[in-house]
């Protein structure tokens, strides 16, 4: 009678349900957090190269960084004589005009046929 | 006694890394001056340093510009506030940046003029130094032949906020359009350390 009533109010000593599905639901939302990581992981990677790639190529974030040089510099002089040498050819073809009609007024007619050799 | 002698030559203050840096600079823009043939070899004179026959300009505004720079630079070192020194070389005629020789520049910002200096010997530093600068004359084996005329302009990246001299103004990153980017060696005073790197043009 005793024993009957024992069995009949004991439950079963098997892993509790409720924790059961709580773990299996925690390991998978691990796994899954995992998965996800690891593509987040992947794909700031692959940023960090382009990032990095730029870097070597001399980017820089301008909010944090700026660049900057002396304001009379080489190239700067360089620019400026090729420019100067266009003004001064300029200059000197526009004399030499001066000088040609001169000398096309002052000589006589056979100047005129010289140029054309 | 030696011995003394030796730990002088050891201790890296804020100052001397800074020295130590500008003076690599001085030497290592000379060379790439020389190697690329931007100024005419005959305007270069043969000195001895690091252990290295290395090639200087005698062109005296050309000294005077490369001091303006450095002396800057020194003082920037010592604020640490570079990031980054470039060498820009651009073709006269077509304006098209062809190469461009970074250096960046990592200061331990923990360190400051009165701090107690570093250990390092001073002949490692040297060797780290030669060994880029042999890396920089080596490069000709792989930098496409420079056939236009190019002019040069030093860049440097500061922080943002620096407040420049009149003489210094703000300018782009002159980025080289499709190139190709070469990682060369680096060194370290232990209180700033030199990254060097080239990226050039692609040659068609």
């Amino acid at each position: 009678a005793e024993l009957s009533q024992l069995k009949a109010s004991t439950p079963a000593p098997a892993p509790n349900p409720v924790n059961s599905q709580e773990v299996d639901m925690l390991r998978k939302k691990v796994e899954d957090l995992e998965k996800d990581r690891q593509k987040v992981l992947e794909e700031k990677e692959i940023l960090e190269t382009r990032v990095e790639q730029r870097h070597l190529q001399g980017d820089y974030d301008p909010t944090r960084t700026k660049v900057v040089h002396l304001g009379v510099n080489p190239t700067m002089l360089a620019r400026q004589q090729r420019q100067a040498e266009l003004e001064r050819l300029r200059e000197e073809c526009e004399k030499l005009r001066q000088r040609l009609r001169a000398a096309e007024e002052g000589g006589s007619a056979d100047v005129t046929a010289s140029i054309l050799h | 006694m030696a011995g003394v002698l030796q730990a002088a030559k050891n201790s890296i203050t804020l100052k001397g890394s800074a020295e130590i840096v500008a003076e690599f600079f001085s030497y290592g823009i000379n060379s790439i001056l020389y190697q690329r043939g931007i100024y005419p070899p005959e305007t270069f004179s043969r000195v001895q340093k690091y252990g290295l026959t290395l090639l200087v300009t005698t062109d005296n505004e050309l000294k005077t510009y490369l001091n303006n720079v450095l002396m800057q630079l020194k003082d920037w070192l010592l604020d640490k506030t570079v990031e980054k020194l470039v060498v820009v070389v651009t073709s006269i005629d077509t304006q098209e940046v062809l190469e461009r020789w970074q250096f960046d520049i990592e200061c331990d910002k923990t360190m400051a003029e009165d701090s107690k200096p570093r250990e390092k010997p001073l002949k490692e530093i040297n060797d780290e130094i030669k060994a880029v600068i042999r890396q920089i004359t080596a490069s000709v084996t792989f930098l496409p032949l420079l056939e236009e005329n190019c002019s040069f302009d030093l860049l440097i990246y500061t922080d943002k906020d620096l407040e420049v001299p009149e003489t210094w103004e703000e300018s782009g990153p002159h980025f080289i359009a499709k190139s190709e980017e070469v990682r060369l060696r680096s060194f370290s005073t232990s209180i700033h350390k030199v990254d060097a790197m080239v990226c050039y043009k692609n040659a068609d």
